[in-house]
């Protein structure tokens, strides 16, 4: 790999002003998009409201994409000595310097999750316009429906991997947090509730069977059609040759007369 | 075909429970009359609201275990069927000194790694001992319960870590409300293990778990007799079972075909049985399950709930009286706009706090709040409530050696086989042990009732 080839690096935001000056700023790995910049605090027992507050004002001033089902963003989130504020794009906390690891692993687990969800959530609003359109080829396919098998092909396929990742995703939804409690337990489970992740993932399952089965009808009457039409080609080849063969036989007739 | 006549001694859960599963059950027809010696029916489960401010608050039982993520939970279907509004409680945190430590990276900044590690042991040895279907099935585990007599002292005893050991103590001491000397190594571990979620989670009725109570008697069919204490009970000669109650018109008696007594410890101890084998089968039966635990509960009236931001869990456990349960009363009713905090005070603490006065009580409780709670609560404090029960509950449900389930609930079967005992000692000493144990003896009743009117298939 050249030097050109690398990935450009994204440089971490700046510690905004009115929080402790030992705070860092760490950029946590996503699975996909660009990383989510933590801004870990350490906590000295006497942060002032204002400190608070400069730490929700740095993380609300990140975009945070499209909203969520109307919740609230940043979430605030005061657990057990940690006082946490979350956004899709950024996130802060004042907590003593032994938690900052469980929080890295806290907020990077669920950040994935989050953007994991939501882009399944988003793959499935942009599939309805098309399925809209694709309802009639449940019920029949006919030569002028021909055209769109790709396109049902390539939908049904879509459908069918949005199922897959959301049945990945399930397994750390469902999973239950250790116990005794830990602290990034205990923030993976309060950001779930907070931001209605078993809700959503409920909705989106939901959601992708609708679809899912409107394909799997596609998909057999396609199959239904393609059969019928290979019959019937064979049925014609069988006719064309049962028709030369007598066409044969009858020439061969007639010369034989003649002699 | 004459009615049934049944009898039920004890206006608390267990009597109102049994007479509704016997209503609902029963397919003969039945006469049921509920005896209850004070003026109020629902024995343990209180609600009460305080004189400055109609803000309620619980006296009694403080919340109802749902099983539901093991298997079927009766209770919670009864209050859902009853269309009761249920409120659910969370909470992990131990306040020790001033900071609260409600998670294993707490234990591990606040009492050492070594502290950690002993608790993460105690936790997995406690769910290798007990699991979750066992918990919920109570069935007996020989590798847990050990010889009889084992008290759950001996299974802290092995914890290496004394502050580990004082940390799963102080967790514990209000649900047990008796001391681990004096209480079994299961009914230790059950308590300390209905933390976990895999195990119970905890709920209770939004406006107040008294609700249940009048939601079921409204329902009743039964005659209830209130502020009709008995004075003894005993067979007569066509083998019926006699009450003998104290009426404001004076002694009456009154015959019955079957008796359910659902009365705790102390009441049953007070009746007189008639015939020396009632009386013999009586005292074995008391002697058994004579193992009385302690709660006081001291209940505060704020102006605000002025910790929420600061501790927004519906209870935690508080250091002083060698651990104490403290509630957000006011997170019980999410309409609440006033702070209630209510202490769980449990065990010999309680006993010994019982004889001083009020005030002194409702100090005590201020005392032992962190700093940050103290000053605030002297500032915003209303009214302040102590209710004492000494001796109300069971620290030891089910004896040293849990007797099988017809013994516990038929105490003289060769005379008085129509004579049933129901209660929370004989189970686990919740709202849940009173239901099963009401259940055991409605289904035991209802097919006696068939076989002896002839209409058994």
């Amino acid at each position: 790999m050249t030097a050109d080839s690398l990935p450009t690096p994204v440089p971490a935001p700046g510690i905004p002003a009115g929080v402790p000056a030992a705070s860092r700023v760490d950029m946590l790995a996503t699975a996909a998009g660009p990383p989510h910049p933590l801004l870990l605090a350490p906590r000295t027992g006497d942060e002032s409201p204002e400190a608070a507050e400069a730490l929700r004002r740095w993380v609300a001033e990140a975009p945070a994409g499209r909203p969520r089902h109307r919740i609230e963003l940043p979430i605030l989130l005061r657990l057990y000595n940690v006082d946490l504020v979350w956004s899709p794009s950024r996130s802060a906390a004042f907590a003593s310097e032994e938690r900052f690891e469980p929080l890295r692993e806290a907020i990077t687990d669920f950040t994935n999750l989050e953007a994991e969800l939501t882009e399944i959530e988003d793959a499935i609003a942009a599939a309805w316009p098309a399925y809209e359109v694709d309802l009639p080829y449940a019920y029949g396919f006919n030569d002028a429906s021909f055209s769109v098998r790709d396109a049902l092909l390539d939908r049904y396929s879509t459908v069918k991997s949005l199922q897959g990742r959301l049945a990945r995703l399930t397994k750390q939804i469902t999973h239950p947090a250790p116990q005794p409690p830990t602290l990034a337990g205990q923030i993976g489970e309060r950001l779930r509730e907070r931001l209605r992740i078993e809700e959503r993932e409920e909705a989106a399952d939901g959601e992708l069977e609708v679809l899912s089965d409107h394909y799997d009808a596609c998909g057999q009457r396609a199959s239904d059609f393609m059969i019928a039409r290979r019959e019937n080609m064979l049925s014609w080849t069988i006719i064309v040759l049962l028709a030369t063969e007598t066409l044969l036989f009858a020439i061969d007739l007639l010369s034989n007369a003649g002699t | 075909m004459p009615p049934w006549q049944i009898g039920i001694i004890g206006g608390g859960p267990g009597g109102l429970l049994t007479a509704r599963m016997l209503e609902h059950q029963a397919t003969v027809p039945l006469s049921i009359t509920i005896f209850e010696a004070s003026e109020r029916l629902g024995g343990k489960v209180l609600t009460r609201q305080f004189e400055a401010l109609p803000v309620a608050y619980e006296v009694g039982a403080a919340e109802f275990y749902d099983y539901a993520e093991i298997d079927e939970d009766p209770l919670k279907q009864l209050v859902q069927d009853l269309g009761l509004p249920i409120q659910v409680l969370g909470g992990s945190s131990l306040i020790h000194g001033d900071r609260l430590v409600g998670n294993l990276d707490d234990v591990r900044e606040t009492l050492g790694s070594e502290a950690a590690a002993a608790l993460v042991d105690f936790h997995h040895l406690g769910r290798d001992r007990l699991s979750p279907r066992e918990f919920y099935d109570a069935l007996p585990v020989p590798q847990l319960d050990g010889p009889v007599g084992s008290s759950f002292e001996t299974l802290l005893a092995a914890i290496p870590s004394p502050a580990t050991r004082r940390h799963i103590e102080r967790f514990i001491h209000s649900d047990l409300a008796t001391e681990p000397t004096h209480t079994s190594r299961r009914y230790g571990l059950e308590n300390y293990l209905m933390n976990d979620p895999a195990y119970m989670q905890l709920y209770c009725i939004a406006g107040g778990n008294e609700q249940l109570i009048a939601a079921i008697a409204s329902r009743l069919a039964a005659r209830i007799r209130l502020r009709t204490p008995v004075l003894s009970v005993g067979l007569v000669a066509d083998g019926r079972i006699a009450i003998d109650v104290a009426a404001a018109s004076g002694r009456e008696q009154h015959l019955f075909d079957a008796v359910v007594l659902a009365l705790p410890i102390e009441p049953l101890r007070q009746l007189q049985f008639g015939g020396e084998r009632l009386q013999a089968a009586m005292q074995q039966h008391i002697a058994h399950h004579d193992h009385p635990a302690h709660y006081l509960r001291v209940s505060i009236l704020f102006d605000k709930a002025f910790w929420r931001g600061h501790w927004d869990d519906a209870y935690c456990m508080l250091e002083g009286f060698d651990g104490c349960c403290l509630y957000d009363e006011s997170a019980r009713d999410p309409a609440e706009e006033h702070g209630v905090l209510g202490w769980l005070i449990g065990g010999e603490a309680a006993v010994a706090w019982s004889d001083r006065d009020d005030e002194a009580i409702i100090q005590a409780a201020l005392d032992a709040l962190p700093a940050w709670l103290r000053e605030p609560a002297q500032r915003h404090r209303l009214e302040a409530r102590v209710h004492r029960w000494i001796g109300a509950v069971s620290g030891l449900p089910g004896g040293w050696q849990p007797l099988p389930l017809d013994r516990r609930h038929q105490p003289e079967p060769t005379d008085h086989s129509t004579l049933f005992t129901v209660g929370d000692y004989l189970f686990d000493s919740t709202l849940n042990g009173v239901h099963d144990s009401a259940q055991y003896v409605a289904d035991w009743l209802a097919s006696l009732m068939l076989e002896r009117t002839g209409l058994s298939v």
